[in-house]
């Protein structure tokens, strides 16, 4: 490291002294910079080959209640359009004896003006609105995003 | 306490209903459920950050961190329900790698172009980035200097900036990416109606018996209002669904009628529809007579390329574009008339009876027909056209301003409406669809602004396309990004967005939270608050505005787009930037900070810090000391205030779920031009088209002309780029979030099964997509969500590793200069 | 027996002359918990072991004398754990 970046370290330092802000402290090359490409802005980076579709069946846990769990399965070539709905062949509440798999929420039985109706809301007839499958990525950057959850059992911990 | 997760369920379910019904939960009630200090969140509303449907959400926050997002079950727009993006709102602001500090590109502790980003203080920015505003203004003038704003700015920011440069720096080079989104919309609406902005609303989707999408895939791009489709259109068996398109997509799996057209052909569909009404007797005569008359636009008008170019030098109207003359409606109907069925279908690739049947929706006085559409109109060489030719058949038939009956343009991002085109954030325009080129509305603008004559110019300056050219050929020298990924959005990277910011006589300034391939093209990155970190608000595409409270602070040392404007305006005296004979008869300027002109003048700062709410964090009043979010609002206001752009007052908008404009005696107005629902009409009118003198729209006549490029032999096939349902635009926020990142990581190209074959290509091998201008690699699909016709493909712009703009061309409409993103000729072939 | 747990949320209209009653009958329902009111709204917790139980709960809060409306703002179910209570 050269002085004139050690000066401008120390500046920073002076400002805050957060770790996020030491790790960040550092000159960073163009290439670098873009955390979503790594690659020079004339080269053409190879893409990465197609992922899968998890396909585990296993319930991923939600990050907050309000979320639309996402969806643990392949949901290649299903058709959900005016004729069917192929999501509701196993989700519906009648199906899910057959199926074992989850029913739709209630939530989805109400209209816009929170009437209940005896099947599926319209507004709520395509699923892949709310819900998608994952793939076998590799994320890319992290996220910092914390769980309710944890933050209660923090200061739980704390008193 | 220990809770166990039966209770918590129970609490958080407590708390979203209190939060819904407006109800405080009491921190020392008895009851368990509402008693927990450890389960207590803080719930307010805000508008989603996405797309121009602008839903509102209820955002938890806790310990000075958003913890979770739902639905707001009281807003209008989307009763409870949010889409996907939404859903994850929680987490955009969380990536691991915000940015958290200014970044100048330095080598031995100096600037240098090409050096590598260092850290370095915001004084130390703002310096560097002040020295090199004032020496290409002082070297070159106010045109030498740029600025490149969104639809993503809030009202207030939009604002701020538009004054900083009109009014302080006296250059009109500043301009939104709304510019690639919107402007042909705004166009459209300016040469019809004279006053920009849909006439309907949302309520409009439960009153139609049809619904028409033009080039637009709303399932994907403006999912809730989708939602509302759906809904009407399951609820309710007599209602139709008609779908166009280039290609197949999500929003065909609810068209009664799907219909894939030759791209640019949407021309001439149009035109046979109005032949049809006409040729069939079906003109709603009472209405075309007292509110319509009838013009003939300039045609062979070029395509917005370079002047050099040689289809810009082939065509005959270049300059006189935006000309029409007065027709009568035989000459009109004998235009039209060239539009049969036979020789448009064969045209468009539309079966017949496919074109017969839609033509009949509109023709029928008994179906109230709704008509959307979005990018695929706009981003047209001809969308200006485009637009004018949608409004014609509405006209015709007088199916417009009433429940049902609407022509309607969507809009992309969250405040396209509010900011870029309410404010008047693009290079000719000023807030309240005023233009620079009009003495009086500079006059007003001037007044309200408190500045002396002389200082806004009267000639538009670069609009977008036109900013990176002029970067690329040393025009403009120092240039400020906000809010937008525009190496990422704009077209033909490689021959002009690259080489102009890498020019070597530039410096460019790039804000954003995250690091972009913007940020990586710039010379100093500035690090910044987004979304709930700061106070806004936001105008969405039914007209209303909505607002929201500062919850969280900023990671580090970022700071709001608003906050770095005005700390910038303090640099510079009017001594520096203005010119001396304004100063000579105005010398109570003399020595004045912009600052000082444009912040500190009476109306911005009137309203003191006391009159923001105490609940609220508002980082940026505090340090500027007074309320300026409602100071700029405020002197904002007085622009549309009495002149049919109405907005309530400052505090109200903080109280309710937003209100739609104009607001006259504290009401909202959802249908605007007709007696009765909007109050700008006068009584006895019916209809009053008040943005013409006349109050009569105006029905064109405008021709089918051929695209800019088209396939040939060597590359063979149509390229149209887009969005898809998971990411915002060039996905800087959403594929930061892991859940849908994950639900589409990358972008692929989408093509035919049997183009595929013919190339001898399969599902996932690496390709190259190439055009003139430049290539990317990408791998194939086959299958999935988009089913392009033979000889099309469809590439998704949002992957920072695919930057499909080196492919595009920068072709634009003349008359909004909005890129054609959707038309260009590519050929793929195995990498 | 199942080991599912849902719970919701209502929002629940009343006429103001009748909320202390309301209240007082809400209270007696096995799965049901009061949380806070104003004259006209109360918000209510219901719980149970299936989507049917809940939507009879809402069934008979929406029956009750004084009741406008009960609308539901939030579902979630959940699948206990053994021995979870």
């Amino acid at each position: 490291m050269n002085i004139a970046k050690l000066v401008s370290l120390t500046a920073v330092i002076g400002l805050s002294l957060t770790t996020a802000f030491i790790a960040q402290a550092e000159s960073v090359s163009d290439e670098k910079i873009a955390t979503l490409r790594l690659a020079p802005l004339d080269v053409e980076p190879t893409p990465p080959v197609m992922q899968k579709v998890l396909n585990t069946d296993i319930k991923q846990v939600r990050n907050y209640p309000m979320q639309p769990p996402v969806i643990p399965h392949k949901i290649d070539g299903y058709q959900v359009d005016l004729k069917v709905n192929k999501c509701m062949s196993c989700h519906a509440r009648k199906r899910t004896g057959e199926s074992q798999a989850p029913m739709v929420s209630v939530t989805h039985y109400m209209d816009r003006e929170n009437n209940f109706l005896a099947d599926l809301s319209p507004r709520r007839y395509f699923c892949t609105q709310c819900h998608v499958p994952q793939l076998d990525a590799k994320e890319l950057v992290g996220n910092d995003f914390v769980d309710i959850d944890h933050l209660i059992k923090v200061k739980a911990k704390q008193h | 306490m220990k809770m166990n997760r039966r209770e918590f369920m129970k609490a958080n379910a407590a708390m979203t209903a209190a939060s819904v019904a407006g109800l405080a939960l009491p921190a020392t009630a008895s009851n368990l459920i509402t008693s927990s200090e450890e389960t207590k969140l803080e719930w307010n509303k805000a508008p989603c950050r996405f797309c121009g449907t602008g839903c509102s959400v209820i955002v938890a926050t806790r310990d000075g961190k958003v913890v979770a997002t739902h639905g707001d079950a009281e807003s209008e727009v989307n009763k409870g329900l949010n889409c996907i993006k939404g859903y994850f709102l929680s987490k955009i602001m969380y990536g691991k790698d915000r940015l958290q500090t200014p970044m100048l590109r330095m080598t031995d502790g100096k600037y240098d172009k090409h050096g590598e980003f260092t850290p370095i203080t915001w004084d130390q920015a703002f310096d560097t980035m002040a020295d090199k505003f004032k020496k290409t203004i002082k070297a070159k003038g106010p045109t030498a200097i740029g600025m490149f704003g969104s639809g993503q700015w809030t009202v207030w920011e939009g604002y701020a900036a538009s004054k900083l440069m009109k009014a302080g720096f006296g250059s009109n080079n500043i301009d939104p990416n709304a510019r690639h989104c919107m402007a042909s919309a705004v166009g459209g609406f300016m040469r019809t109606f004279g006053i920009d902005e849909p006439m309907g609303c949302y309520d409009d989707m439960e009153a139609a018996d049809a619904f028409v999408l033009w080039g637009s895939n709303m399932a994907e791009m403006h999912p809730i209002l989708w939602t509302r489709v759906t809904d009407r259109r399951l609820s309710a068996p007599h209602v139709k669904v008609n779908v166009l398109s280039t290609f197949e997509h999500r929003s065909f799996d609810l068209a009664d009628s799907g219909m894939v057209f030759t791209p640019n052909t949407d021309l001439a569909i149009l035109n046979y529809i109005a032949n049809y009404i006409i040729a069939n007797d079906k003109v709603n005569w009472d209405f075309v007579n007292k509110h319509v008359n009838f013009r003939r636009g300039e045609t062979d008008i070029g395509y917005g390329l370079r002047p050099t170019h040689p289809l810009q030098k082939k065509a005959k109207h270049v300059d006189t574009a935006g000309k029409s003359y007065p027709m009568e409606f035989e000459e009109f109907k004998k235009f039209v008339a060239d539009y049969d069925v036979e020789s448009v279908s064969k045209l468009s690739g539309v079966p017949e009876d496919k074109l017969i049947a839609l033509a009949e929706t509109y023709a029928n006085p008994d179906t109230k027909v709704t008509s959307f559409w979005t990018m695929g109109v706009n981003q047209h060489t001809r969308g200006v056209w485009c637009n004018n030719l949608i409004y014609n058949i509405h006209l015709l038939t007088g199916k417009i301003s009433t429940p049902g009956n609407s022509p309607f343009s969507l809009t992309g991002q969250p405040s396209a409406c509010g900011t870029a085109r309410e404010v008047g954030t693009f290079s000719h325009r000023l807030p309240a669809d005023m233009v620079v080129a009009n003495p009086k509305h500079r006059k007003i603008a001037q007044d309200i602004w408190r500045i002396p004559e002389g200082i806004i110019p009267p000639k538009p300056g670069y609009h977008a396309v036109e900013q990176n050219r002029r970067l690329k050929d040393g025009d403009i020298n120092a240039y400020w990004v906000q809010v937008n990924n525009n190496m990422q959005a704009a077209p033909n990277m490689n021959e002009e967005g690259l080489p102009g910011y890498r020019n070597p006589d530039n410096f460019i300034v790039v804000s954003d939270a995250y690091p972009t391939v913007t940020t990586q093209a710039a010379d100093l990155i500035l690090p910044t608050a987004m979304w709930v970190e700061k106070e806004g608000a936001y105008g969405n595409a039914e007209r209303r505005t909505q607002f929201w409270h500062q919850m969280v602070k900023a990671p580090g040392e970022s700071k709001s787009d608003l906050w770095q404007l005005m700390e910038f305006s303090k640099r510079f005296t009017t001594d520096e930037v203005w010119p001396k004979d304004v100063l000579a008869a105005n010398p109570q300027y003399k020595g004045k900070t912009l600052f000082e002109v444009l912040y500190e003048n009476g109306n911005v700062n009137k309203f003191p810090l006391e009159q923001a709410d105490p609940k609220y964090l508002n980082d940026e009043a505090k340090h500027f000391g007074f309320y300026i979010q409602k100071g700029l609002f405020e002197e904002y206001a007085q622009f549309g205030r009495g002149h049919g752009h109405d907005l309530a007052d400052f505090d109200t908008y903080h109280e309710v779920h937003g209100l739609r404009w104009p607001v006259v005696d504290g009401k909202e107005t959802k249908w605007r031009y007709r007696e009765g629902a909007d109050p700008y009409v006068k009584p006895g009118k019916g209809f009053e088209f008040y943005g013409k003198s006349d109050g009569r729209a105006i029905i064109f006549a405008l021709p089918y002309e051929a695209p800019p490029e088209s396939p040939d032999e060597e590359y063979d096939m149509w390229l149209s780029t887009g969005r898809v349902l998971e990411h915002w635009h060039s996905g800087s926020m959403t594929q930061r979030v892991p859940e849908l990142y994950k639900a589409f990581p990358d972008a692929v190209c989408f093509m035919h099964p049997e183009d595929a074959k013919k190339r001898g290509l399969r599902r996932g091998d690496e390709v190259k997509v190439i055009s003139r201008r430049g290539e990317i690699k990408t791998r194939i699909e086959t299958r999935g969500r988009n089913k392009p016709p033979v000889g099309l493909v469809f590439v998704p712009w949002f992957d920072a590793s695919q930057l499909i703009n080196k492919v595009t061309l920068d072709a634009t409409d003349p008359l909004s200069k909005q890129t054609d993103f959707k038309k260009c000729a590519i050929k793929v072939v195995k990498a | 027996m199942s080991n599912e747990l849902h719970v919701t949320s209502l929002v629940v209209q009343v006429q103001p002359e009748q909320m202390a009653e309301v209240r007082q009958t809400i209270m007696k329902m096995e799965k049901a918990d009061l949380s806070v009111n104003n004259e006209v709204k109360l918000v209510v917790v219901l719980e149970g072991s299936s989507q049917k139980e809940l939507m009879d709960g809402i069934e008979t809060i929406n029956r009750l004398p004084g009741v406008l409306s009960a609308a539901m703002v939030y579902h979630q179910s959940e699948v206990l754990e053994e021995g979870e209570i």
